[in-house]
């Protein structure tokens, strides 16, 4: 990627800025921010407190339960939730109140509300009713994209996959658009724009809908644009690419422990395989995590070359790397020993490498967090692999049932055990209603009753069977146990080619020349099937073989016009749009992206000699989606 | 509220510049980074130019564009439109208009048709927001046959409105709506979200009873209502049980959790059919606990206390035959290395390890939980005298382990020499 094209990417910081400026800039006077602990991380990545300062910001609160101490104008920045506004709107009402009664008059318009990324009318609504309007000013902001690495941006609203697929709430589809079309506006509008998927659609609509309305004065760049193409794609349309287990570094940092605005937390509190566990069938005790300044990793290269070196490799060719580093580091000298294991390792960073202190602390984190998964995922990562392959090929869903059964008691992980199942589900299907049953009974029983309402949240987000069906489903269900049929999710995987065949399996070759590395050649992410076949099909014929039988596939861009068409069709009377030249692509994914599809699409794109950016609502993992649904 | 603890703990704490001028956001090694990458960036107007830049921090605002100074005529080209406006607007305007989230009326529409047309046209521009704040509005100003009557072919828009009410803790209202559109499920399921929230656990269970015939309708799968009163009884349980609990807090836990004090509790091993409400066999058959399952929470609590004799007689099943038998319903490898990890004796090791047929996994399995006696019969089975040799010489001299060992050559020597003359002898004949 060029670096002009980079540092434009980098741009939306700059805008942001601009945008929070410029209603900054309409609240007078000394002010206090008041701001919700969640977005402190996503605030400091674009805006730091010199800038802060510099717009009349004396002190920054998090948002408690207690009201903040009410000395200069309060400005609450909050994320679209109607239940926290809420709570806002009672911490604002007692203010005033105490306020009124030494000073009447003085408090008005002193408190200001921006909600993130948008402002809906219910909020509003509750204003009004709450007797705060005319009190109280609200704004809304968005700070669009937000750089996570070379070529990854995200949204960063965690709630998307929770309001959309689960919840089935469309509201924040227009704040995806609008940042979509600032997007356009930064990077020109890309000639040819796929669509898969509903929620993409309505997005794409809303875009061309805003930008007829609004027209950018830029000509030159909607003739030339930065990205030549744009997938826009629903999350649900490949969930088993959130499901499956990515072998993968950065696959698996995300997968053990929390990100955020790109970076990841490595305190215990923040590990997502404990944090699952019933603690009473655990053996092992509860190591803490004592080291004090290990507790965050930018997941970025700009710095840290290990990071950038290692994200997309094979977990299991990192390790051996970043031992391989510190040796390098520690000099020919010193004792070192071939044979260390990781937690040797650590003591032997810690105290013979004085010398290179950013280097070592840097090296120091990544020894952790390898000491992490290795401890945490290493006991079962195999037969997981196997299970999961066995899952995609519909092998033995007798072998599948029992393990996932054996998983539930030995090794309980509320999560883990439902990314599983829902993967069972999507790949192989026609789960009678015992086996259901029998899965959530043992899943109550194990975790809890009250868990009961989220097998209705997974099955409106398609990732479960419908647990109300009363009718049996036994008799399908025998007739496919016994005759091994292709289920509909094999089907479409074929004709996409997402489960390599044993050929590719066995030949010989570098390890990562086949995208399907990132699932240990189990699965190739749909996204990066689309985009391989867009940017390397010569003709229409060509593309339209391998991907035209995808019936919600849809067309939009400068080239077609500012309808959504059928793909094939519009492909089919616009055959000079092929081949794809530039090779330039971007990729937005409505519910989350995984670092999987991002390290696969990485290999696309040196393979293919594009540019291929990804950017998504958050950067997810399958135990972020099954807790979405919860 | 999510993160209460966290937030109470953060109470009225701020970062202020006036302690120190350096103070970071964040811990440093987050903040530091962030700042690097802001002296390399370009120039603002090489990423956007100002009239775009413009439109974006108009539409930001939630009011319309201050007016552009303009000639009069133009200003009273555009207040006439704004009257227009006020008085009708197209349906497309406004649906543009609540698409930018721009100030706008909707009480104009006036005729049912236009009502339905706003929803449709809403519902199709695909803006949650809109489609929201329409079907409140027709909520305001239909009669509810009407108002239910436009709802029920439009599933969407009862999901935004059912949302809307239940984060507003309008459960009844949110549950009636779905029952009049035949999603009974749901409207049982949001009565349940809502029994479960409360804090109370008296409360909770009053208010799980209450909703019991919401699932008890032939339309519901029974598995469900049969799961609702596994967790009243439950709670039932753990509510009048709380003392024979102490000093443990069961409330609330979840059927293992609470198994697995109730093994912890139990006196009477020996005796399954043993009559208590808190027995742990009792227990398993109540809420259809599998053998497996039961036998793990067994295994785990058991060790934990150091009770390796029941944890042997839980599976040593006397059969009418007088004889025991072992039966077992977890991967055999599964329970021993459990155990070994709960530091179970050597004796309870080579109890479950004898269990193991094949001696090639026995043997490697007896390896990996340091089994001694179990390493040398395996090796025994597999009449490998060179392998019980070295293993030998790994043994402190003069040990039961070493003598045992010693032994097992012996034996396995004479074996092998008394099958040799029978070879011999049968080479004679």
């Amino acid at each position: 990627m060029d670096i002009a094209l980079e540092k434009k990417l980098s741009g939306f910081k700059q805008i942001a800025l601009e945008k929070l400026e410029n209603i900054l800039l309409t609240i007078l006077g000394k002010k206090d921010l008041v701001i919700s602990p969640d977005l402190i991380r996503i605030l400091d990545s674009f805006a730091n407190m010199t800038w802060l300062k510099s717009k009349g910001f004396d002190r920054i609160f998090k948002l408690s339960s207690s009201p903040p101490p009410k000395t200069k104008v309060l400005v609450f920045m909050i994320q679209a939730d109607l239940i926290t506004f809420k709570y806002v709107c009672d911490q604002i009402s007692f203010l005033k109140d105490k306020h009124s009664s030494f000073d009447p008059g003085e408090v008005l318009k002193d408190f200001h509300i921006i909600v993130i990324p948008n402002l809906f009318f219910t909020f509003q609504n509750l204003l009004e009713t709450e007797g705060l309007h005319g009190i109280v000013e609200l704004h809304r902001f968005s700070w669009d994209f937000i750089k996570i690495d070379r070529n990854l941006l995200s949204l960063e609203l965690p709630q998307v996959f929770k309001e959309v697929f689960v919840r089935n709430d469309k509201s924040l589809l227009s704040s995806i658009a609008s940042s979509l079309r600032i997007f356009n506006i930064v990077h020109g509008r890309p000639k040819f724009i796929v669509s898969y998927g509903e929620n993409s659609d309505k997005i794409l609509s809303m875009v061309s809908r805003m930008e007829s309305m609004r027209k950018s004065s830029a000509k030159e760049k909607q003739d030339f644009p930065d990205f030549h193409a744009m997938i826009v794609m629903d999350r649900n349309k490949d969930f088993p690419s959130c499901l499956l287990t990515p072998v993968t570094y950065s696959g698996l940092m995300v997968e053990l422990f929390e990100t955020k605005a790109g970076i990841l937390s490595i305190e215990n509190e923040s590990n997502k395989n404990k944090s699952g566990k019933i603690n009473i069938l655990n053996v092992e005790k509860d190591q803490m995590n004592d080291e004090k300044d290990i507790k965050t990793l930018r997941m970025c290269g700009n710095s840290d070359e290990i990071y950038t070196t290692n994200k997309y490799r094979h977990f299991s060719e990192v390790v051996n790397l970043i031992k391989w580093e510190s040796k390098n580091l520690e000099g020919e000298k010193n004792k070192y020993s071939r044979d260390m294991n990781i937690e040797q390792m650590k003591e032997f960073v810690e105290k013979n490498l004085p010398k290179v202190a950013a280097q070592k602390k840097i090296l120091y984190k990544h020894l952790v967090i390898c000491e992490k998964i290795v401890q945490e995922m290493s006991g079962n990562f195999e037969r997981q692999q196997n299970i999961e392959d066995t899952i995609l090929r519909n092998d033995n869903k007798k072998q599948i049932l029992n393990y996932i059964h054996e998983q539930l008691y030995t090794n309980a992980h509320q999560y883990n055990i439902l990314c599983l199942i829902c993967l069972l589900h999507i790949c192989v299907g026609g789960l009678s209603s015992d086996e259901v049953n029998k899965f959530v009974g043992g899943y109550l029983n194990t975790f809890g009753h009250k868990h009961l309402e989220m097998f209705q949240g997974l099955m409106k987000a398609k990732l479960f069977p419908d647990i109300n069906q009363v009718s049996s489903k036994n008799l399908i269900g025998i007739a496919q146990s016994t005759i091994p049929k292709k289920t509909q999710f094999q089907i479409h995987a074929g004709k996409l080619k997402m489960i390599p065949g044993d050929e590719i399996g066995s030949t010989a070759g570098p390890p990562m020349a086949c995208p399907s590395y990132v699932f240990n050649g189990n699965f190739i992410p749909l996204v990066v099937q689309l985009a391989s076949a867009l940017l390397q099909a010569k003709d229409a014929t060509e593309l339209l073989s391998k991907v035209g039988h995808l019936e919600q596939l849809k067309l939009t861009g400068s080239f077609i016009g500012d309808d959504l068409e059928p793909f094939k069709d519009a492909v089919l009377s616009n055959l000079k749009i092929l081949p794809i030249k530039p090779r330039t692509l971007f990729i937005f994914i409505v519910g989350g992206v995984t670092y999987a599809e991002t390290a696969a699409c990485s290999l696309i794109e040196s393979l293919t000699g594009s540019t291929i950016v990804l950017a998504s609502d958050q950067i997810t993992s399958g135990i972020d989606l099954m807790k979405a649904a919860s | 509220m999510d993160g209460d603890d966290y937030w109470n703990t953060s109470l009225n704490k701020s970062f202020s510049f006036d302690d120190d001028i350096d103070q970071k956001f964040l811990d440093d090694n987050v903040s530091e980074i962030s700042n690097v990458s802001s002296s390399g960036a370009i120039s603002l107007n090489l990423i956007i130019n100002d009239s775009d830049l413009q439109m974006i921090l108009e539409d930001q605002m939630i009011t319309e564009p201050i007016f552009p100074k303009v000639s009069l005529e133009e200003e009273i080209k555009i207040l006439r439109r704004k009257l227009q406006e006020s008085q009708y607007c197209p349906i497309p305007i406004t649906i543009n208009k609540l698409l930018l989230g721009k100030p706008c009326s909707l009480s104009i529409y006036k005729s049912l048709n236009e009502k339905e047309d706003l929803l449709d046209k809403a519902i199709l521009c695909g803006n949650g927001d809109a489609i929201l704040r329409i079907v409140l509005f027709l909520k305001n100003s239909l009669k509810t046959s009407l108002f239910n009557q436009i709802l029920e072919t439009r599933p969407i828009a009862v999901d935004h409105y059912v949302n809307y009410l239940n984060t507003t803790m309008r459960i009844g209202e949110a549950s009636e709506i779905l029952k009049i559109m035949g999603r009974n499920q749901e409207a049982a399921m949001i009565q349940f979200k809502a029994s479960v929230s409360s804090k109370n656990v008296i409360t909770k269970l009053e208010k799980l009873k209450n909703i019991r015939e919401l699932f008890d309708q032939p339309c519901c799968n029974p598995f469900l209502s049969q799961q609702l009163s596994n967790f009243i009884t439950l709670l039932e349980l753990q509510i009048n049980e709380r003392l024979y609990f102490h000093p443990h807090d069961i409330m609330e836990k979840s059927v293992i959790e609470t198994l697995y004090y109730c093994c912890q509790k139990f006196q009477k091993w020996s005796d399954p059919s043993f009559n208590s409400s808190t027995n742990p066999f009792k227990l398993a058959i109540n809420y259809a606990i599998t053998p497996s399952q039961f036998e793990w929470v067994a295994i785990n609590e058991r060790g934990k206390s150091q009770a390796w004799r029941d944890i042997e007689g839980l599976f040593q099943k006397k059969s009418v035959i007088k004889k025991k038998s072992f039966t077992i319903h977890i991967p055999l490898e599964l329970a021993i290395i459990r155990l070994y990890n709960l530091r179970a004796p050597q004796a309870v090791l080579n109890s479950f390890l004898q269990h193991v047929d094949d001696p090639e996994r026995r043997l490697t399995l007896s390896k990996k939980v340091g089994a001694i006696n179990s390493i040398v019969e395996s090796l025994t089975a597999l009449k490998d005298k060179q392998a019980l040799e070295d293993f030998k010489e790994t043994l402190a001299s003069g040990t039961a382990e070493y003598f045992y060992t010693e032994k097992a050559i012996i034996n396995l020597s004479n074996t092998k020499s008394l099958l040799g003359i029978r070879k011999n002898s049968n080479a004679t004949s």
